[in-house]
């Protein structure tokens, strides 16, 4: 059990810059996860944790001590790989124990964790048989084995669910969960999957391909949920939530107390009020200009007329049922909000024939799966992001 | 009439196979018979088949008076001692040129490539002068010293690859773990790439027993190997075909034999189930 450091960590590859200005401080005990699109650095951020890369610069601090140039093996760290990396040639319970003989621990006091550690996993009967007769679950259970009997101060994990089928990630993720209840200990965790991210994580890094505008590839460490309600910025608020938040370009103008935000090319306008969005001051310093306007495709619904609900009429183009939800994609002439993110492991950011936009309704509200809808938008739960910046104007 | 067109293909190709087959195996059994019919029905054409075997040829070489079995003892112990020695130095060497990073790299491994291109009868004066005046001429280790600039570029480039097979992230799973350099070599990768191993030390033992030309040149009366045996019944006054025969068959049992045993060794598979398989 420790705390980590990570102090204004980079990593070049020549000219290259892979991570540049990363610091984050992760508590004794937490569940740290980094996520981020392909290229963004964080399982190299990883292997630097775990002393498999070398630093460019900067300071990695575990326990108190500065471990920045420390061999992994004096490091106290343990990592489950993404594909396992199990000994192939040695039985489960080689596996596991060959940590512990490194460190010549007594061979029954090996024999002991070891089977503390394959009780804990459920891999009790499988000991003596080795990796290649294991299903992919059984080798992940094995792999988690080799972390947990050598209680280190820190665990790192590097998308290690992402070889599992979904059924067998879903049932992996809650027993990851457990475990880490059970244990207790620090964490940092690697993936791409959005759902792994923010269920497991105590704390969520966002992290992002370096760029020289924001000066390092950290967008954002935040609980889970502040992560999705308060996005400091456009690529947090795209990376996170599934399908994607819809990005319109919008007009800020004053109206009586409040403020009108029109969607450009349209005649969609939001009434912005102090009771729906008590910090509206800053936005007013907008008005008269444009501003990225942000809409998650959950805050869209069926029409309720409850307050605070704006209602829209949508040419759908195309919408897919997935069980109890719909996921409804339509366009709008409006311009392009120019990106500059990619979120390339997700299937869902190329719209369906040529529609930038999607809502999500339950399936149950859908009155009709093409052409106009009638629908309402959540007021409360707009974003708004500065233009030039691309960071969220709190509102 | 599709089935009889079939039939028709299929007999023209196991007659091809058969063909090359025979292109293949043909001299071996042709010498095998060689070593024991009677040196009366040597080269009669088409070969007489239905003579009576005679061992004779075998004693006259191996026991008496020849001394093709003292050879084959020379031969084996050049040969075993090539595979000792190669070992300790190609596979170093290929597991650094598989996991290191390392200015002139390419050019490193066509140089060693390189060795394998030229003759080896090139170099035969040279290695004798050179061997002659470190004082080495005649010994066991001249021999296997200058075998091994061939054994061990090949060696390397054989291991190379099977090293290259075994997944980074398990090495570095060992160095989390807790392992040093060396421990990380013997108990994880070598056991990794045993059917490398094997293979490599098959090859190199085969190279190095059918070796004829630098034993020709750097063996002695005493150290003279069964290669050299065989040649040695080309004489000024005849040549006597069923001794070279037989001295030939006793010579291709070794490696018929190791390739037998070891055959599965050739096709891998060790390394299944470390990653996602």
């Amino acid at each position: 059990m420790a705390t980590l450091s990570i102090q204004n960590v980079a990593k070049n590859y020549g000219e290259i810059k892979a991570l540049a200005n990363v610091s984050i401080d992760v508590a004794d005990g937490e569940v740290l996860v980094l996520v981020g699109p392909s290229g963004c650095g964080k399982s190299t951020l990883l292997r630097m944790i775990a002393g498999l890369e070398e630093l460019t610069g900067g300071q990695m601090v575990l326990g108190g001590r500065d471990v920045s140039y420390v061999d992994p093996k004096d490091r106290d760290v343990a990592m489950v790989f993404q594909n396992y990396a199990l000994y192939p040639h040695m039985t489960v319970f080689q596996n596991m124990a060959f940590g512990l003989e490194q460190r010549r621990l007594a061979k029954d006091v090996i024999k002991a964790k070891v089977m503390d550690a394959a009780r804990i996993l459920d891999l009790t009967h499988l000991v003596d048989r080795k990796p290649g007769a294991l299903s992919g679950g059984q080798r992940q259970r094995v792999a988690m084995g080799r972390a947990i009997v050598r209680n280190p101060a820190i665990y790192l994990m590097d998308e290690p669910l992402s070889n599992l089928d979904a059924k067998l990630r879903v049932q992996m993720r809650a027993e990851l969960k457990l475990l880490r209840e059970k244990l207790g200990v620090t964490t940092v965790y690697v993936t791409h999957d959005q759902v792994e991210a923010m269920t497991l994580g105590d704390r969520v890094a966002v992290l992002a391909p370096y760029s020289d505008k924001i000066g390092s590839n950290l967008q954002q460490v935040d609980t889970p949920h502040k992560l999705y309600e308060e996005p400091r910025n456009i690529f947090v608020a795209g990376f996170i939530g599934s399908p994607a938040m819809n990005f319109f370009k919008a007009q800020i103008a004053r109206k009586g107390n409040g403020l009108i935000a029109t969607i450009e090319g349209t005649d969609i306008a939001f009434n912005l009020t102090e009771a729906a969005h008590p910090h509206l001051s800053a936005l007013a310093g907008y008005a008269g200009k444009s501003v990225v306007m942000g809409i998650r495709p959950e805050f869209f619904d069926a029409p309720s007329g409850a307050p605070g609900r704006h209602p829209v009429d949508l040419d759908i183009l195309v919408s897919e049922i997935v069980g109890p939800d719909a996921f409804l994609h339509f366009d709008l002439p409006t311009p392009t909000v120019k990106a500059e993110f990619s979120r390339s492991n997700d299937s869902d950011e190329a719209g369906l024939n040529g529609a930038r936009f999607s809502a999500r309704i339950a399936t149950e509200k859908l009155t009709g799966e093409a052409g106009m809808i009638s629908l309402e938008v959540n007021v409360a739960k707009l974003h708004f992001f500065d233009e030039t910046s691309t960071l969220r104007i709190a509102t | 009439m599709i089935g009889q067109n079939t039939a028709t293909r299929k007999i023209t190709l196991y007659a091809l196979l058969a063909l090359v087959m025979l292109f293949f195996i043909g001299p071996i059994i042709w010498f095998i018979l060689l070593s024991i019919r009677p040196p009366s029905t040597a080269f009669t054409m088409p070969p007489v088949l239905n003579f009576t075997p005679d061992l004779g040829a075998f004693t006259r070489t191996m026991v008496d008076p020849g001394d093709n079995s003292g050879q084959a003892v020379n031969s084996l112990i050049v040969a075993i001692s090539a595979v000792l020695l190669n070992l300790p130095f190609s596979v170093p060497a290929a597991y650094a040129l598989s996991r290191f990073k390392f200015r002139r790299k390419k050019f490193l491994m066509l140089w060693y490539l390189s060795l394998l291109m030229a003759p080896p009868v090139a170099f035969l004066i040279p290695y004798f002068i050179l061997m002659t005046n470190v004082g080495l001429s005649g010994t066991y280790l001249s021999m296997v010293l200058v075998m091994q600039t061939l054994t061990i570029p090949f060696s390397i480039w054989l291991m190379k690859s099977f090293i290259d097979e075994v997944p980074r992230e398990i090495e570095e799973a060992a160095r989390i773990d807790g392992a040093s350099g060396w421990t990380i070599m013997f108990r994880v990768v070598l056991p990794l790439v045993m059917p490398g191993l094997i293979v490599t030390s098959m090859f190199a033992f085969v190279f190095a027993w059918n070796n004829a030309a630098f034993p020709l040149v750097l063996s002695s009366q005493r150290t003279a190997t069964l290669p050299i045996g065989t040649l040695s019944y080309f004489t000024n006054t005849g040549v006597t075909w069923g001794n070279i025969a037989a001295a030939a068959v006793v010579a291709m049992l070794p490696p018929m034999i190791i390739f037998l045993v070891f055959d599965r060794f050739v096709v891998r598979g060790l390394t299944f189930g470390a990653v996602k398989g």
